[in-house]
C-alpha cells in the first residue's frame, strides 16, 4: 500500500509542478505583495514565525561564525540595497562564514549570506541576481504561505508518514530547527515566482539579468568536476529545484525579454577588491571541506576573472599538494614557484615549496626557502617547528 | 488488554533513558547571601511550542511572550519579598562578555542535568557538586554592581491533542514520537568566584508560566529555597 | 501474547543497556590505549562507547567535567589511507592520513577532520604554534587550536601527534573557553606529552 502512495505522490507532484512552472512563465504582471515596512498585525501563526525568526537573529547577532569585516558587509549591503529599491530598509543582512554556497531570506526580513556564496560569484551581478530572488521570497510573503502549507500537509500526511517510517527506516525530522528548515523550503512554484520578480528587480537596479543563470551555470560545472558527487547537499540545494532547470528557463526567459547577452566581460573591481582582500580566508575554508575537484573549478574561475595572480597561483599549490595524487607534488611545487614569481605571493608559499623539497631529499633548497619565509614572516607561530628542520 | 499494552509500549518507547527526575531536585551551597544580596538576573531563555500532530513545534508567540513577561514580573517581586535587590538585564542589552558567560551557562546547565541529576554520572566527581562559570565573570559583577547571578533556561513544548492521538498510533507501529516535554533549570552564580551556588531543576507542573498567578507560584517553588537574608527569619 | 512479552522484555533491556553503560574512572598511572601509553592523573573519566560521533573502535575519550565543556581524546595507530574517524557517509570527503605526512600536513589533516566533526559550516577552526616535542623516543609535534562553533561556547586546546611504522598517534585537548580551557590545560598537557608506545616483547 505505501509504495503505491509513495509513487503516486511523486508522479503528481512532477505534473503539477510542470503545470505550476508554466503558468508562472505566462505571468507577465508579478508583483510585490506587501508594502515597504510591513509588519504582520493579525495572523497568530505569522506572529509566532516572526518571534521566533526574532529569536533566531539575536543568535544570528552573537554568532561567532558572523563576519564583521566591513569591507564585506559594505559591498553585500551597497547590492541590498540597490536591489531592494524602496525596500532597503526592511532588511538586515548578515554575512555568514559558511564555505557553501547559500543566501537565505526569512519573512522578518533577515538574509543571510554565507562566503561560500561570494566565493563562488562570477560576478557582483551575479550576487544582485540571487539576492534579488531572495527578496521576491519576501514581498511574496512564500514564508508564511510555506508554513501554512507544510502544517496543512504535515497534519493530513501524518499518519502516512509513519507507515513510511516504519518500513523504509528513514527517521522523521525531529528538533526545531529542521522543523524550521522545511517550513522555510519553498515549492517549485514559489521558486519560480521568485526567480521571476528577481530578475525584474535587479534588472530596475541596472545589474546584468544574464548573470541571473549564469551563477547556476557555475553551480553545474563546480558539480561537474566535483570528485564526490552529490555530496551531502548544502541547504541551499535541498531547498531549491535543480540547476540545470532553472538555468535553461532563466536563459530563456531573459533572452526573450532582454535580448542576448552583451559580448565584453569588464572586469568586476568591486568584487576583485573583496576577494583579494579576503582570499585567504575563503579559499583556506573552502580547503577545509578537503573537495579538491570543486576547489580546482573555482580557482579556474577566479583565474578567468583576474583575481591576484600571486594569491590564485598559491592556492592552486595548496590544493595539488593536500590533494597529493601521482604527479601533484610536482604541480605543486610549479604552482608555488609562479606564485612567488609575482608581486605578493604570501609567505606560505616559500613554506610549503620547502616542505615538499624536504619530500624530495632536496635539504638545501628547503632550507633557503624555510629562511625566506621567516625573513617575510618574522611574527610566525610555528617558528619552532621551521627552526627545528633549519637545524638539523 | 491489547490497547492498555500498547499504551505502556508507547510510553516506554516515548521516556527514554534518562528523564528529569520528577521530583525536585535542587542543590544548595549557601546559608545566605547575607544583607541585601545584590543579584543580576540574566534574560530568561524561555520558550513556549505547540507540537502540531505533524511534529512542527510551532513557536507560540502569545505563550512565549506571556511566560517571559510574568516571570521577569513575578521574579522582581518575589525578589522584593525576599528582600533581595535584583536587577534585571534585558536581552538586547547583553554584551560580548556576557553572550559568552550564557552560551558557557547552556553548556554547564545541560551537563549538569546529564551527569549531576540524571543517570549518567561521572565518577570523578563521586557526587560532589563542583561545576563554576570561573571568576573572570567577575567582569559581570563590576558591571553590573551584582554579586550574584541568576541564569534560567526552559523549554516547553506543549502535546496538542492531536500529537498525543499520533503518538499512540506511531508506537504501536514501533516508532518512537515525541509528545511533549519541558525541561530547565536555573543557575545563582556567585559573581566573584563564578561557582554555581544553587541550581534548581525546574520540573513539570512547576506552575503555568503563561499567566501571572502560574508564574508566581512557579518563581516561588524555583527559588524557594533560595538562600536570602529575609527568608530564613521566619 | 508471548510477542508482545518478548517486546516489553526486549524494550526494557534496551532502556537500561543505555542507562548502565555509563562512565568509568580512569586509573592513574599508566593506560594502554591499543598500543598507545600515557600516564594519567586523577580526575579522569572514560566516556562509554555510545558517546561522541565517529569514534574509531580503539580510540578513547576522557572527561573531567563532562564532554560539552573538557575533552581528552586518544586516536592511536591510524594506518596510511585511513580518517581519523569513522563516517558511514563516502560522500563527507573526509581527509586521510598518510604514512609520508610532514608536521604542516598533520596540522592541516587534525583541523579538516575538526570541521567535519562538527560538520561544515558549522564551525571554524583554527591552528599555531605548531612545534617539535618527543613522545618516549619518537619525534613529533604538538599545535594549539581554536574553534568558533554555532550554539556553543568556543572551545580551545592542543593536540600532539606522532608517527611510527607508518602509523599515526594522533591526541587532543578540547576545552571550552572562559574557564574550562584553563581549568584542565597543564593536566591534559602533561599526559598529551607522557606519551609513548608499548614496547612489544620481541618474539624468541
Amino acid at each position: 500500500m505505501t509504495v503505491r502512495r509513495l509513487t503516486f505522490l511523486i508522479t503528481t507532484t512532477f505534473i503539477v509542478c510542470g503545470v505550476a512552472l508554466a503558468a508562472v512563465e505566462e505571468a507577465e504582471e508579478l508583483t510585490h505583495k506587501i508594502p515597504p515596512g510591513y509588519v504582520p498585525e493579525e495572523a497568530r501563526d505569522e506572529q509566532g514565525l516572526w518571534l521566533e525568526l526574532e529569536e533566531a537573529e539575536r543568535s544570528l547577532n552573537k554568532s561567532a561564525l558572523l563576519i564583521r569585516n566591513t569591507d564585506i558587509n559594505a559591498y553585500i549591503n551597497a547590492i541590498v540595497c540597490r536591489v531592494a529599491g524602496a525596500y532597503c530598509n526592511d532588511f538586515r543582512v548578515y554575512v555568514i562564514r559558511n564555505p557553501h554556497f547559500n543566501a537565505s531570506m526569512t519573512a522578518t526580513g533577515m538574509m543571510q549570506i554565507w562566503t561560500g556564496l561570494i566565493v563562488r560569484a562570477g560576478s557582483t551581478d551575479e550576487i544582485a541576481a540571487v539576492v534579488g530572488h531572495e527578496i521576491a521570497h519576501y514581498t511574496r510573503l512564500h514564508s508564511l504561505q510555506r508554513l501554512r502549507d507544510i502544517k496543512k500537509k504535515m497534519a493530513a500526511g501524518a499518519f502516512f508518514d509513519v507507515a513510511l517510517i516504519a518500513l523504509s527506516g528513514v527517521s522523521a525530522p525531529v528538533g526545531q530547527m529542521t522543523a524550521m528548515m522545511s517550513a522555510l523550503a519553498f515549492n517549485r512554484e514559489q521558486e519560480s515566482e521568485a526567480d521571476v520578480l528577481g530578475v525584474m528587480m535587479v534588472v530596475d537596479a541596472s545589474y546584468n539579468p544574464h548573470a541571473s543563470y549564469t551563477v547556476w551555470e557555475n553551480i553545474i560545472a563546480e558539480e561537474e568536476a566535483a570528485v564526490a558527487k552529490r555530496e551531502e547537499p548544502g541547504m541551499f540545494a535541498k531547498t531549491h529545484p535543480a540547476a540545470e532547470e532553472r538555468a535553461r528557463y532563466l536563459k530563456a526567459l531573459v533572452t526573450a525579454r532582454y535580448g542576448p547577452p552583451d559580448q565584453d566581460a569588464v572586469h568586476d573591481q568591486k568584487l576583485l577588491s573583496v576577494l583579494n582582500s579576503n582570499y585567504a580566508m575563503l579559499m583556506e575554508d573552502q580547503l577545509d571541506t578537503n573537495r579538491f575537484g570543486r576547489t580546482l573549478d573555482l580557482l579556474e574561475r577566479h583565474g578567468e576573472m583576474g583575481v591576484n595572480p600571486s594569491l590564485v597561483r598559491f592556492f592552486y599549490g595548496e590544493m595539488f599538494r593536500q590533494r597529493g595524487e601521482d604527479g601533484d607534488r610536482e604541480l605543486a611545487k610549479s604552482a608555488y614557484r609562479h606564485s612567488i614569481e609575482g608581486a605578493d605571493a604570501p609567505p606560505e608559499a616559500y613554506k610549503n615549496l620547502g616542505y615538499l623539497l624536504l619530500k624530495d631529499g632536496d635539504i638545501d633548497a628547503a632550507k633557503d626557502n624555510f629562511r625566506m619565509y621567516l625573513e617575510l614572516h618574522p611574527d610566525a607561530s610555528d617558528r619552532a617547528m621551521i627552526e627545528f628542520y633549519l637545524e638539523e | 488488554m491489547k490497547p492498555h499494552t500498547i499504551m505502556f509500549v508507547a510510553i516506554l518507547l516515548v521516556a527514554g533513558c534518562e528523564t528529569t527526575p520528577s521530583n525536585v531536585k535542587q542543590l544548595d551551597h549557601l546559608e545566605s547571601v547575607g544583607d541585601d544580596p545584590r543579584i543580576v538576573l540574566m534574560p530568561p531563555d524561555i520558550r513556549y511550542y505547540l507540537v502540531t500532530t505533524g511534529g512542527i513545534s510551532e513557536p507560540n508567540a502569545e505563550w512565549t511572550n506571556a511566560a517571559q513577561e510574568n516571570f521577569a514580573v513575578a521574579m522582581v517581586d518575589y525578589a522584593e519579598s525576599i528582600g533581595a535587590d535584583l536587577s534585571v538585564v534585558h536581552k538586547d542589552d547583553l554584551s560580548p562578555d556576557e553572550i559568552r558567560y550564557e552560551t558557557l551557562h547552556s553548556a554547564v546547565g545541560m551537563t549538569i542535568l546529564t551527569h549531576h541529576f540524571g543517570m549518567t554520572k561521572l565518577p570523578s566527581k563521586a557526587g560532589a557538586f563542583d561545576w563554576s562559570l570561573g571568576p573572570e565573570i567577575n567582569s559581570i559583577a563590576r558591571d553590573h554592581n551584582a554579586e550574584y547571578g541568576l541564569f534560567v533556561y526552559y523549554r516547553d513544548y506543549q502535546a496538542s491533542g492531536g500529537r498525543v492521538a499520533f503518538a499512540i498510533l506511531a508506537a504501536a507501529a514501533g516508532v518512537g514520537v515525541g509528545t511533549g516535554s519541558e525541561h530547565g533549570f536555573a543557575s545563582l552564580v556567585d559573581l566573584n568566584t563564578g561557582d554555581i551556588v544553587w541550581f534548581n531543576v525546574v520540573v513539570a507542573g512547576s506552575g503555568e508560566l503563561r499567566n501571572e498567578d502560574g508564574a508566581a507560584k512557579a518563581v516561588a517553588k524555583l527559588f524557594k529555597d533560595i538562600p536570602a537574608s529575609r527568608a530564613s527569619t521566619e | 501474547m508471548k510477542s508482545i512479552k518478548n517486546l516489553l522484555l526486549v524494550s526494557t533491556a534496551i532502556c537500561f543497556a543505555g542507562c548502565v553503560t555509563g562512565y568509568t574512572l580512569v586509573a592513574t598511572g599508566v593506560n594502554s590505549i591499543d598500543t598507545l601509553q600515557v600516564s594519567a592523573g586523577p580526575g579522569w573519566n572514560l566516556a562509554p562507547n555510545y558517546a561522541g560521533t565517529g569514534r574509531r573502535k580503539n580510540s578513547q575519550t576522557w572527561t573531567q567535567d563532562g564532554m560539552l565543556l573538557d575533552r581528552l581524546v586518544f586516536v592511536p595507530a591510524v594506518a596510511d589511507g585511513e580518517a581519523l574517524l569513522v563516517v558511514a557517509d563516502e560522500s563527507a570527503a573526509l581527509p586521510v592520513f598518510r604514512k609520508d605526512m610532514l608536521p604542516n600536513e598533520i596540522e592541516e589533516l587534525a583541523e579538516s577532520t575538526f570541521v567535519k566533526i562538527y560538520g561544515e559550516g558549522n564551525a571554524i577552526f583554527s591552528t599555531s604554534n605548531l612545534r617539535p616535542q618527543t613522545f618516549g623516543d619518537h619525534r613529533g609535534i604538538m599545535f594549539d587550536v581554536e574553534a568558533q562553533v554555532t550554539e556553543s561556547p568556543d572551545y580551545r586546546g592542543m593536540v600532539g601527534a606522532f608517527v611510527v611504522d607508518e602509523k599515526l598517534y594522533f591526541m587532543y585537548y578540547l576545552a571550552a573557553h572562559p574557564h574550562y580551557y584553563v581549568k584542565h590545560r597543564d593536566e591534559a598537557e602533561a599526559i598529551i606529552k607522557s606519551a609513548t608506545l608499548a614496547v612489544v616483547a620481541e618474539q624468541a
